[in-house]
């Protein structure tokens, strides 16, 4: 194998075609395994699963053991595939064994990942003898299967969208909750922002009723690497946990490579040099995965990669049975190549791969970590490709290896101090068990007198004898929803055949009538869109082009609830309307434009709340004055707060959505809106309205002080730009952020409410 | 600025009010409803939307004792309200010996025992379980059988012909036969939902000396609900006591399980239970549309019911009072689940063939 990757790696240093695109190339040297002891020896079962596979415990696997014997909680963050699964399922199944009525709950993010995960643990308790009756409990379980799993299952492998439902059965659970001992958090860097949010007080939610049934589970949470274990798991636990960082287990060298498409004078596009890496790749031998940024990309690159045998597309939205069957095939050899969307950056079990393609930079360095972590043996070599696109972003890495490569992972970023989730989930809790102020302070915080007060005003609680119980009509858990997701979910079909499903939004960007969707390969065309029925019919089509939507998003202002003026910026906040509209697309081939279409579909509407401000004409003068861009600063201006918005507000700059535009109907002005992307808000931008002075402050210290020139991912580079980081002008935003924040600082605003 | 609670709060309020339990069906589709249907007709839930709107208006400033007669009980649980009616209703007296013959005559009811293996034993002279207490192979299971019947506990009964029968089957109601009239408990409750959410009305029902007595425990605030609870608790737990629903096996009684759990109140609740939607749909299955209750009422017993609340809507009606402290949209509630307990029993002396049907 090693010889593929050193085939592949030589191919790139002499092959013209590439040599030109290569920019930099970082060899992380291979390290030595470190074998850790225990102070026990596990029960004779698990020894022999660990003798059968000729497993020796690292290091680190050890002392997640030891500290779970000892009844700490834990947070385990080593590298993807340096065995955090055995290193928290060996005393779990060690606890299950000598205590023969204990269970564990074991979450997933998703159902997929349940799936696999549980051919693991089931394969643990035959080798081991010990029996857990392992089962997946989620929305696809049967009801006829269900009693018996609830009743038996000493394991139960589930998500929080089930368990969020499941709680308020809990009598029927009795059993399963006065025996919980574990509760696994698999992927926890998941739940950050305001999915974080929702998960720590699920979990404190669970902890509860464990409470109530006399038990205090002990957590464990496998995530990611993260810029702050120990925090993080407070957080979202509500617990202190040991923390499990430094990898045992040996690594075979790495070599990570920047390969910059637009360098070296060539014409060649992002997806055909990734394409033709991933080819050469394959030919050489070595197994590898792709990952892109959108569904569409996956298919695409796929499909250009079709005269080579044994590559496949990989996404959300396949259906069950066609993902297992493409995990297989990665994992068993029938497949050499997969591309996929970060679907597979979730520890689906795929085996070993040779080598990694990633087309375009990820958004965080935490995926950047997790995708690059797919490839690479206990010994030999493997290798990393990031392909650049043109965006700034990227451009900037491309520019400055060195910040990418000494660049930190993000922090997971968790607020349970957020009064719309934390009312919301004591609606929840109201609704499994009466809430008691005095006991059940400890799960909601020192407002929760308060919350009780205001819920018993809109009539949703009332105080009873033995505490608060939820007097609502409507079921509490389905008007609290754990994501933003809307559970509208189009149907695409092929005659009577599903093809696959997705939501609203995209079947409006992806699934319009005319769109080319490619699936699996295969070449379809919209027929039709049925709006009311949620279902998009398509025909199989032969054709090379492919389509894009042409969209504009746009924010009405619906109703300002207050305003200040501070120093002359009138900042308002109140409800908006985001609507985005998919007017037309265009028919593209191999890039060059074909044709052009209107489309007559109604727009997406996001009822949520937002905060904007105005920028007054002195200080679009002074820009114009500087021969500097002012759509380019107003456009950086607001990457920069929302940059540093996460500091103050505490959520994921995934969870907020900004508009800034020269001329806003609402204000007659140039203005800056920054929105919840929660539909009805979530307290994000209602937050930020109050502390708008330091937000501005910090926006402006870091653009001001940025070292780069014109612009960087440290300053006004957003990852998630809907504009390809167009226009941006870092000195302009500088003066526009720098005139903001001074009229901020200035005190004697005033609020009003109009 | 407002307190950030009040926001949440009538984000939540306003979330709650759009999660509606039950879909509206349009109004000239045909459809035919299962008990468990999450249909309302558009015409039913216009006519109870304004049906509601009529009854805050009509009974705007009337306190709620003043529209309801009943008087306050005192239990474990708190204080709760009961109201009480009355009207004539007759049910067979207990009769032992027609139950035992019905259950005895049916060798079947033993495990190992098929139709065919039935006829070549009575063709040998077994022609009663009793007679099987002498056979080498059937006798341990005939005897508890026997045994069960001895002692006339249907609870054991109900469970023995459960696991050879469906539980629709008519031998369950001959072993009802073995209770007296008043051993029977007609149970039918209101809620706020159909799961997880506060009763808001417990019915009881009992038959005695040729007259049917209704007792209804209204919350006049779900705060009342533990004390709801703990009052109909010794009723349903009493010795000797039947309990008669209309789909509680799968609704009411789970129901009812689930919101003792919630308040921590220990109760076993292992009554005989006959639930009466199950003989309903073998018996009129094929001659009526739907075997909802309502269509049992006017296609068996003839009964047309005027301003009713459709059983989906009683949550928001429930709702209405409790946000506004009117107490008109109770009203029909209050009648809708009486009418329901009179016509279950009425039901269940049709379907066990009672003397003259039950009038």
């Amino acid at each position: 194998m090693a010889t593929a990757v050193r085939d592949f790696l030589g191919l790139l240093a002499t092959d013209p075609g590439f040599r030109e695109h290569i920019v930099h190339i970082e060899t992380i040297l291979p390290r030595a395994a470190r074998y850790g002891d225990l102070s026990r020896p596990l029960p004779e079962g698990l020894r022999a699963y660990c003798d059968g596979r000729g497993i020796r415990l690292y290091a680190h696997q050890c002392a997640a053991i030891e500290h779970l014997r000892a009844g700490e909680n834990v947070i385990i963050t080593t590298p993807t595939a340096s065995g955090k699964t055995l290193a928290f399922l060996l005393p779990v199944f060690e606890r299950l064994a000598t205590d023969p009525a204990a269970t564990a709950l074991f979450l997933y993010p998703t159902k997929a990942l349940a799936n696999d995960q549980v051919k693991v643990v089931r394969e643990l308790e035959q080798t081991s003898g010990i029996r857990v009756d392992a089962a997946i409990y989620d929305g696809d379980t049967p009801g006829g299967k269900r009693p018996a799993i609830r009743e038996r299952s000493r394991v139960i492998l589930s998500n929080p969208h089930e368990l969020h439902q499941v709680l308020a059965w809990h009598t029927k659970w009795g059993w399963f909750f006065r025996n919980l001992r574990f509760v696994v958090v698999d992927e926890a860097h998941r739940y950050r922002g305001v999915a974080g949010s929702h998960m720590a007080m699920l979990l404190r939610r669970l902890a509860r009723i464990a409470g109530h049934y006399g038990v205090r589970p002990q957590f464990v949470l496998s995530s990611a690497t993260l810029a702050n274990p120990g925090e993080f798991a407070v957080r979202l636990t509500g617990e202190a946990a040991a923390w499990i960082g430094e990898d045992g287990s040996p690594g075979g060298e790495k070599t990570f490579v920047l390969c910059n498409p637009s360098a070296g004078g060539g014409d060649r596009s992002v997806h055909s040099v990734t394409k033709d890496l991933l080819l050469a790749s394959v030919e050489s031998g070595c197994r590898t995965l792709c990952f892109t940024v959108s569904r569409k990309l996956a298919e695409l690159i796929a499909i250009r990669s079709r005269d080579v045998p044994g590559i496949s597309a990989y996404r959300a939205g396949y259906l069950p049975k066609d993902r297992r069957a493409i995990e297989d095939g990665l994992k068993y050899g029938s497949l050499r190549g997969v591309v996929t969307t970060n679907a597979l950056e979730l520890g689906i079990d795929i085996g070993s791969l040779d080598g990694v393609v990633i087309s375009g930079y990820p958004g965080t360095m935490i995926s950047v970590r997790q995708q690059a972590g797919r490839s690479g043996r206990r010994s030999g070599e493997s290798f990393a490709v990031l392909v650049a696109f043109e965006n700034p972003l990227d451009q900037y890495f491309m520019h400055h290896p060195q910040a990418f490569f000494s660049r930190p992972c993000e922090h997971a970023v968790v607020d349970t101090g957020n009064p719309y989730i934390v009312s919301g989930h004591l609606l929840c809790a109201a609704a499994e068990l009466p809430v008691d102020p005095e006991r059940d302070g400890r799960w909601f915080g020192a407002d929760l007198p308060k919350m009780l007060a205001a819920f018993e005003r809109v009539h949703l609680l009332r105080k009873a004898s033995r505490g608060w119980i939820y007097a609502g009509q409507g079921r509490a858990a389905d008007t609290v929803s754990l994501d933003a997701v809307s559970s509208d979910t189009f149907r695409v079909m092929h005659g009577a055949r599903l093809l696959e499903t997705m939501d609203h939004w995209q079947a409006y960007r992806e699934a319009h009538p005319g769109a080319v969707l490619l699936h699996r390969g295969e070449t379809y065309v919209v027929t039709g869109m049925d709006l009311d029925g949620h279902t998009v019919r398509v025909e199989e089509t032969d054709t090379d082009t492919y389509t894009q939507p042409l969209s504009t998003t746009d924010v009405a202002v619906v109703q300002e609830l207050r305003c200040r003026d501070i120093g002359g910026v009138q900042v308002s906040f109140g409800d908006v309307t985001v609507t985005e509209e998919v007017a037309g697309y265009t028919v593209r081939h191999y890039g060059r434009l074909v044709s052009h279409h209107r489309l007559d579909l109604p727009p997406l509407r996001l009822e949520t709340k937002a905060l904007w401000f105005t920028v007054p004409d002195r200080t679009a003068e002074t820009v114009a004055a500087g021969g500097r861009d002012f759509a380019g600063g107003l456009h950086g201006a607001e990457h920069a707060l929302i940059a540093v918005m996460p500091y103050h507000v505490v959520c994921d700059r995934r969870d907020i959505g900004g508009l800034s535009t020269p001329l806003h109907p609402a204000t007659g002005a140039p203005t800056i809106f920054v929105y919840d992307g929660y539909e009805g808000g979530i307290g994000l931008a209602e937050k930020a309205f109050a502390l708008l002075p330091a937000i501005a402050g910090t926006a402006h210290e870091l653009v001001r002080d940025c070292g780069c020139a014109a612009g960087c991912p440290a300053c006004i580079y957003s990852p998630k730009c809907g504009n390809q980081n167009q226009p941006l002008d870092k000195i302009a935003a500088v003066t526009i952020l720098g005139d903001l924040a001074g009229r901020l600082s200035t005190t004697g605003g005033h609020s009003s409410n109009p | 600025m407002a307190h950030p609670f009040d926001q949440a709060g009538r984000l939540w309020r306003a979330r709650v009010d759009r999660a509606g339990e039950y879909d509206l069906a349009g109004g000239s589709e045909e459809f035919a409803p299962g008990p468990w249907s999450s249909f309302v007709p558009r015409s039913d839930y216009d006519r109870a939307r304004r049906l509601r709107d009529d009854l805050v208006a009509g009974y705007r400033g009337r306190a709620f004792e003043d529209v309801f007669c009943g008087r306050e009980v005192a239990c474990p649980g708190g204080t709760c309200y009961l109201l009480e009616s009355r009207s004539a209703m007759d049910l067979d007296g207990r009769d032992p010996a027609r139950a035992a013959a019905a259950i005895l005559g049916d060798l079947t009811l033993v495990r190992g025992i098929g139709e065919v293996t039935e006829r070549r034993l009575k063709g040998r002279g077994y022609r009663t379980v009793a007679d099987l207490a002498r056979h080498p192979l059937y006798r341990r299971e005939a005897i508890r059988l026997l045994d069960s019947v001895a002692k006339g506990n249907t609870r054991d009964l109900v469970e023995q012909i459960g696991r050879r029968r469906r539980r629709s089957d008519p031998l369950l109601l001959e072993a009802s036969r073995f209770h007296a009239p008043e051993d029977f408990v007609f149970l039918d409750i209101e809620t706020l939902g159909l799961f997880s959410r506060p009763i808001v009305l417990i019915g009881l029902a009992r038959v005695r000396g040729g007259s049917i007595t209704v007792r209804q425990y209204l919350l006049r605030s779900v705060v009342e609900e533990e004390a709801a609870l703990t009052a109909v608790l010794p009723a349903l737990e009493a010795e000797g006591a039947a309990l008669v629903t209309f789909n509680g096996r799968a609704f009411d009684l789970p129901y009812i399980r689930e919101r003792l759990a919630y308040y921590g109140i220990p109760a076993g609740l292992g009554m005989p239970h006959f639930d009466v939607l199950h003989f309903a749909r073998r018996r009129w299955r094929d001659s009526l549309a739907t075997c909802r209750l309502g269509a049992l009422e006017t296609g068996v017993l003839g009964v047309d019911r005027a301003d009713d609340v459709p059983g989906r809507m009683v949550p928001e009606f429930y709702d209405t009072y409790q946000r506004t402290g009117n107490p008109g949209p109770l009203v029909p509630v209050v009648e809708h689940n009486r009418q329901d307990l009179v016509s279950l029993a009425r039901l269940f002396a049709v379907l066990r063939g009672d003397g003259d049907g039950g009038a």
